[in-house]
């Protein structure tokens, strides 16, 4: 029912470890919707949905956050090693970046 | 504390890649969206549930449905209101009802609706509605059809000023017979070699025609103006 | 007491099923012939619309996992009948235009059951039923409300639908620039908001703009727009205007 959104190509933009990072608030509306974090991108209207990672991350953006928080909330709230958090925050921000749902604050 | 499994962060987009039928309802009754959501597990999504008809207007707008299923008296005003608004965005418009009333019926088929549902049919028939008009079904009842058939003709034979100026082409009198013989808008479709939307729209005009036929008979009835005698109206 | 083993007192389970094949043994005849002991509150929808009916208890027993949610009846006369042979906990009724009295049939109700626990569904805003301690609730109300009159603090779990009442994230628009957008998306004009909230057409205005900015917006179908797929609009927010 739900296709996974293409990975999209290696990101060229890599982020700053130390650069705040905040989500686009007026081009998307979200809300939890029991496990998951549901955004509808208003200019496009299109309804997105994030799983339970994607949720956690989602909401520290909202309050902005460095890549280094980014990648400790994957780590301390799901022990993921580290490279390995990272490297999914990279691919999850390209993502939202793709979106245009990313700002840098 | 045990910890959540982990999966990778992941972006699911909605609107372009379900390809199941997307659903929205705008009734009062709160019970009906969630029990119908469950009733079409796997068979369609309800994608956005609301009391009011303006609301409704903006989800169908942003969420693209391709059911719309209403009720009658929203919170902020009767359906009629909001319906043609609804077609011409594009949705199917499934009411349910209370009661039949022939002429409201009629009022609403003319303005596009597709299909009219009872409050005294189960959630399973209401879910089948739904299907059915997502895949290009109609599900006016043939009793409807059939008893509005029954007095447009009663009419025609009393006339009436406003009889001549009405006539159904013979591809209108086809869909028409059609549906009151049960026929869904894509059984009728394929009976006569047309496509879909095409029957819809016939089905519209065909609603309207008699639906002015059926109102200018009111009006005569209530300034009871002598019937005029009249040839033949129309197509046989 | 009956006792199974040395001095070892029965289980209440045990105890039930005893007492269960002596009813069956002693072939008692009539509604009472049940007497099962298990502890399951019950619960049951009198709804004339057949339709409405399924759909309250299709949603009730999805939601209420500790209570017993019967197949729903019609009427007044189905539910007495059902009340005479089972033991109801709880009733959800309609209170508003049922050709019988509503009154009487709480108080039957009660004679089966002294603590049986009625919630009325009201449509219409003078509902004679709020006395005989009915639990009354809108024609809005959902089963999130039913679910919590019957077992408080339960979760309620929204798929994705945009319009439950305002979510628990943080909104940025204040108690009543929701209430002012709630309004004006329902078409009124400033003048109609202002009347309906007694407030003045011109706090009405800047109410309007400060929306607008505060959600970065130009119009006011994208102020709705977005509000409603926040979740900040919905039947609460304008049936009560209430904060949220």
């Amino acid at each position: 029912m739900n296709h996974h959104l293409d990975q999209p190509a290696k990101a060229e933009h890599v982020s700053e470890p130390r650069q705040r990072l905040k989500l686009d608030g007026d081009r998307a509306v979200w809300r939890e919707v029991g496990e998951e974090v549901v955004v509808l991108d208003v200019e496009t209207a299109t309804y997105l949905s994030l799983n339970g990672s994607g949720g956690a991350l989602w909401k520290r953006l909202d309050a902005g956050a460095t890549l280094s928080e980014l990648v400790a909330e994957l780590v301390s709230a799901y022990g993921v090693p580290e490279a390995q958090a990272s490297k999914d925050v990279e691919d999850f921000l390209s993502a939202l970046r793709e979106r245009s749902l990313l700002l840098t604050a | 504390m045990t910890r959540p499994t982990y999966r990778k962060p992941a972006v699911h987009a909605h609107r372009y890649r379900s390809d199941l039928p997307k659903v929205v309802t705008v009734h009062d009754n709160r019970f009906l969206a969630p029990a119908l959501l469950e009733a079409l597990q796997g068979r369609a999504e309800v994608v956005g549930d609301t009391a009011y008809g303006a609301a409704a207007l903006q989800l169908a707008q942003m969420l693209t449905p391709d059911v719309v299923v209403a009720g009658e008296l929203l919170g902020d005003g009767l359906i009629d209101h909001f319906l043609p608004h609804l077609v011409r965005a594009g949705t199917r418009v499934l009411l349910v009802v209370e009661a039949v009333h022939r002429e409201r019926a009629l009022e609403l088929l003319a303005m596009g609706l597709s299909g009219v549902c009872s409050v005294d049919d189960g959630l399973a028939d209401l879910a089948r509605a739904v299907l059915d008009a997502a895949a290009g079904g109609a599900v006016v009842p043939p009793s409807l059809v059939a008893s509005i058939v029954v007095e447009w003709r009663a009419g025609r034979r009393q006339g009436g000023p406003a009889m001549t100026r009405e006539k159904l082409t013979v591809r209108e009198m086809e869909v028409l017979n059609a549906m009151a013989d049960g026929l869904s808008t894509k059984a009728a479709a394929r009976l006569l070699g047309i496509a879909v939307k095409t029957v819809e729209s016939h089905r519209t005009r065909v609603f309207a025609k008699l639906g002015v036929r059926s109102q200018a008979q009111l009006v005569a009835a209530r300034t009871s103006r002598p019937a005029e005698p009249h040839g033949t109206i129309g197509v046989p | 007491m009956l006792a199974n083993g040395p001095g070892r007192p029965l289980g209440l389970r045990s105890f039930a099923s005893v007492l269960r094949s002596f009813c069956l043994r002693a072939r008692a005849v009539g509604a009472v012939a049940r007497c099962s002991l298990d502890l399951t509150p019950l619960l049951v929808v009198q709804e004339r619309r057949r339709l409405y009916r399924e759909s309250m208890t299709a949603c009730l027993k999805r939601k209420l996992d500790a209570v017993d949610v019967l197949e729903g009846v019609a009427d007044a006369a189905g539910l007495l009948r059902l009340a005479e042979s089972r033991h109801l906990d709880h009733a959800v009724i309609e209170v508003d235009g049922v050709p019988w009295d509503v009154a009487r049939l709480v108080r039957s109700l009660r004679c089966h059951n002294s603590s049986v626990r009625v919630i009325g569904l009201a449509t219409s805003v003078r509902s004679s039923a709020a006395t005989e301690g009915v639990r009354m609730l809108s024609r809005f109300a959902g089963p999130d409300q039913v679910a919590d009159l019957v077992a408080p603090g339960h979760a309620s779990e929204a798929p994705f639908v945009l319009t439950s009442s305002p979510a628990g994230a943080s909104s940025p628009l204040s108690g009543q620039q929701l209430r002012v957008l709630a309004l004006l998306s329902l078409g009124m004009t400033v003048a109609d908001v202002a009347a309906r909230l007694s407030l003045s057409e011109r706090a009405v205005a800047k109410a309007k703009v400060a929306i607008f900015s505060r959600l970065g917006v130009q119009s006011q179908a994208h102020a709705v727009a977005s509000a409603l797929a926040a979740g900040w609009l919905g039947p609460a927010a304008v049936v009560t205007g209430e904060d949220p």
